[in-house]
Parts: C-alpha cells; structure tokens; sequence
C-alpha cells in the first residue's frame, strides 16, 4: 500500500444533506401517522361498538393490515429522526440532547410496541376453531380491548414524546443555528402532549393539540427542507461546546 | 476513494462484535430450531399448546436463551456504534437506535409466552377459567407472538442493512462479506411488511424456514471473520 494514501479519518455527510433527510423522513412520518391513526383507525374502531369494529376489522381487513405495515414505516422513520436531531442538536447542549435522544427512543420503542396490540384483533377475529369456547361477543370484547391497549400505549409514548419536544424545543432557542420560533413551536406541542399525563383530558383535547403540534412540525420539515441549519454557526457552536 | 482508517478502540470493539455476533447465533438458534422448532406448529395452534403444556421445561429452557440472545444484542449494539461512528455517525445510530428497537420489541413479546405458559400449567390463581377457556387463551397469546415477531424482524433487517453497509463503505471486512450482508438483510427488513400487507402472498411454513437462513450465514461467517482476523485498514497512532 503506498503512504499517499489519503486516511480519511471522519466523513461526515454533508450537514445540509442531513437537515434534508430529516425533513424528509418527518415528513413521512407524519403522513403515516395521519393515515393509520387518523384514517383508518378513526375509520374503523368504534368506540364503545364492540359488533361495530369487529364487523368493519373484517369487512377492511387488507386496508386494516396496510393500516398496520404503515404504522411501521411510521416508527422506523420517527426512531431515524430522534438519531438525527440527536446529532444535528448536539452543539446546542451536549447532555441535554443525548437526555431528549433516550427519551425519543424509549417513546419510540413504546409506540412501536403498542402497535403490536393493533394487529391483535385479526388474530382473535380470524375465526380459528379453537377460540369457539369464547363466545362472538367475547371475542369482540377482547379485540376491542386490544384496540384500547394499543391506544394507551401509544398515550404513553405521548407522554414521554412531550417531554422529548419540551427538551428538542429548549435546544433549538438554545441554538444559534435554527430560528428561536421553531423551539418555542416545539415547546408548546411538548406541553401539549404531556396532557396526556391524565389521558382523559389528553383525549378530549387531541384535535387540538394534534393541529397545533403538526403546524409547528410543517414549520420544522419547511425550514429544515428549504434552509436547512445555518452551516458556519453550527460549526462555531459544536467548537465551543 | 475513502480509506477508513482503524485505531485500538475500534479494534477491540471489533472483536466484541464478532464474539456477540457468534453468541447471538448460537442462542438464537437454539431457541428458534432446537426449542421453537419441535414445540411450535406454524398454524396450529392446538398442537403448538399441547407440545408446550407437555414440554413446559424445554420451552422455558428457549425462551431463557431468546433473554440471552437480546441482552447480547445490546451489547453487538455498543459494539458496533464504537466501530462504526469514524464512517459515518449519523447511520451508525440511526442503525443502533433500530437494533434496540427490535431488542425492546422482542423481549417485551417473550412475556406472552410466560402468560401462555402459565395458562397451560393451569395456575392455581386462574382457576375461574375453565380448562377450555385458559388453553384457548393461551393458544391466541401464542398465535400473537407472530405480530411483536414481524415488528421485531423488521427493526432488526432496517438496522442490519445499515450495519451491512457500514461493512461494506469501511472495507474493514471484505467486500463480497458485507455485500451479502445488505442483501441478506433485506429479507428480514422487507418479508415482515410484505407478508402483513399480503399475507397470502408467501407460505407461513416457506417463509418461516427459508428466510433467516442467508443472515444467518452472514453473521456467522463475519463473527468468525472479526474473531480471527479482526478488522482490515490503516493504523492510526
């Protein structure tokens, strides 16, 4: 091997690159989220309606299980998103960035395991011989139940999700490198999901705080998309910290 | 062309990730051929619980071995991350935030098989089930076990890929190694959400034998690669 060789020691992908992709893939995630959470959940549970979502489960079930596949993609985005702006927030706050990554990815890993209760219906409304001690009504109860398991699991995620934004939106005022609005947005969708905490109010307040969140978020992806993060002051800020 | 340069912390971090590598197959294995393999029936449920009910040592002897196996996976996590955050950190943690994801998953499914086997054995304290109802329950936990598996198995094909990939742009194993690796990857990444959205598509009993079988080639073949001969680049002081 000849010593000329260039040791490339660090290759970074381009700063600007990075900000794009994470635009991109939250992006994606919200869209996912509107249509598994909003479209065909709120299409086909209904609450209180064991019969109800029974028959509509298996009257939908391709739309239910494509329902589930893009809950997936969902989380894989989120879960890559909480890895990027661990990276990208970094030189606003060393410790405080690494706290809101753990806290992303525990609400993720949450949110992603609640979703396995999603699938669950299918499995106790398939009709498989064995499940003929329970009775029709039962077996809808209990794939109902399923429905709510995988509901408040996703409220917990919530939770921590809140906490998450409170801390991502205290480093982005924090930096020097992203417009202070954007974190003051985040901050006040974080507060927004930790109603949540008491999931009764969370619930009768979701519309509201789904829309204000979501408008701070097309904010985000809208600046990280077409601005990206102020190169030469990211770099001063990460020297210095 | 960027030649990744390798220091001692990536070395040693190298060697820890082939040893997990080849820990992990071997437990795995175990729990999913020796234990999973006898016991479970794909599709029927009925049999699947008697076998349980009548091995119930055995199939906690696997469901030990799948902790192990997930505990381990952190660590070839760790391991990783450190060999990997001089290429590229952005990907190296997106990759290890998905294998914890999947660790997560996988473990939190195994508590429906201690609910199941508990049904099966017929504890004192569920007694107000009739026998019929405590097996039919413990065969639907069962049957369900398929969702947080396909949850699992596509965290675990997205993070692996990426890994792969990182194999591959590092040169630190050979190329042929790692190019196999992405595409064995890929199975397990795109096999879950294909068979969700087309279940029909592909034969339970094909997919369930056939599919692992090429990542499993893969980390057996770079685990003992790391172990042996460790990783291949430039050494920095």
């Amino acid at each position: 091997m000849s010593t000329t060789i260039m040791a490339e020691r660090v290759k970074e992908s381009s700063l600007r690159l990075m900000a794009r992709i994470t635009g991109a893939l939250y992006l994606i995630t919200i869209l996912t989220g509107i249509f598994s959470a909003g479209y065909v959940s709120g299409k086909l549970v209904v609450n209180g309606d064991a019969a109800a979502t029974a028959a509509n489960i298996l009257a939908h079930r391709g739309l239910f299980q494509l329902a589930f596949a893009v809950y997936l993609i969902e989380m894989a985005c989120q879960i890559a998103i909480t890895a990027l702006f661990y990276v990208l927030l970094k030189p606003a706050g060393r410790s405080i960035s690494l706290v809101a990554a753990f806290l992303g990815l525990t609400a993720g890993i949450i949110k992603t395991f609640s979703r396995v209760f999603f699938i669950a219906p299918l499995f106790i409304l398939g009709g498989a011989h064995y499940l003929s001690v329970f009775s029709v009504e039962q077996l809808q109860a209990l794939a109902l139940l399923f429905l709510k398991v995988n509901d408040r699991g996703a409220g917990i995620a919530l939770v921590f999700f809140g906490f998450y934004a409170l801390l991502t939106g205290y480093l982005i005022i924090k930096s020097t490198f992203l417009p202070r609005i954007l974190g003051v947005l985040s901050v006040l969708g974080g507060l927004g999901w930790l109603t949540f905490l008491y999931p009764p109010l969370g619930g009768r307040l979701f519309p509201l705080i789904a829309i204000f969140a979501i408008l701070g978020a097309a904010a985000l992806i809208f600046w990280l998309f077409v601005f990206g993060v102020n190169e030469q002051r990211w770099k001063e800020q990460a020297r210095r910290t | 062309m960027a030649i990744y340069t390798v220091d001692e912390s990536q070395r040693k971090a190298a060697r820890v990730a082939g040893f997990m590598y080849l820990l992990t197959m071997v437990t795995a294995n175990f729990a999913e051929f020796y234990v999973r393999g006898r016991l479970i029936v794909p599709g029927d449920a009925v049999q699947t619980s008697r076998n349980i009910a009548a091995s119930g040592q055995l199939f906690r002897l696997g469901i030990a071995s799948d902790l192990v196996t997930f505990a381990s996976d952190v660590m070839l996590v760790v391991a990783l991350y450190a060999v990997f955050k001089p290429v590229n950190r952005n990907l190296a943690l997106i990759a290890a935030f998905w294998w914890l994801v999947e660790c997560s998953v996988a473990a939190a499914t195994v508590a429906n098989d201690f609910a199941a086997v508990l049904l099966l054995r017929g504890a004192d304290s569920l007694r107000a089930l009739n026998a019929e109802q405590g097996q039919a329950l413990a065969r639907l936990l069962i049957s369900m076990d398929a969702g947080g598996n396909r949850v699992a198995a596509l965290f675990f094909g997205l993070g692996s890929t990426l890994f792969c990939y990182l194999w591959f742009k590092s040169r630190y194993v050979p190329r042929v190694l790692a190019a196999w690796g992405v595409l064995a990857s890929l199975v397990p990444a795109i096999v879950p959400l294909a068979t969700i959205v087309f279940p029909a598509l592909v034969d339970a009993r094909l997919r369930r034998a056939r599919s692992g079988v090429p990542i499993v080639i893969f980390e057996i073949a770079v685990g003992g690669w790391l172990l042996v001969k460790g990783i291949q680049g430039p050494v920095v002081e």
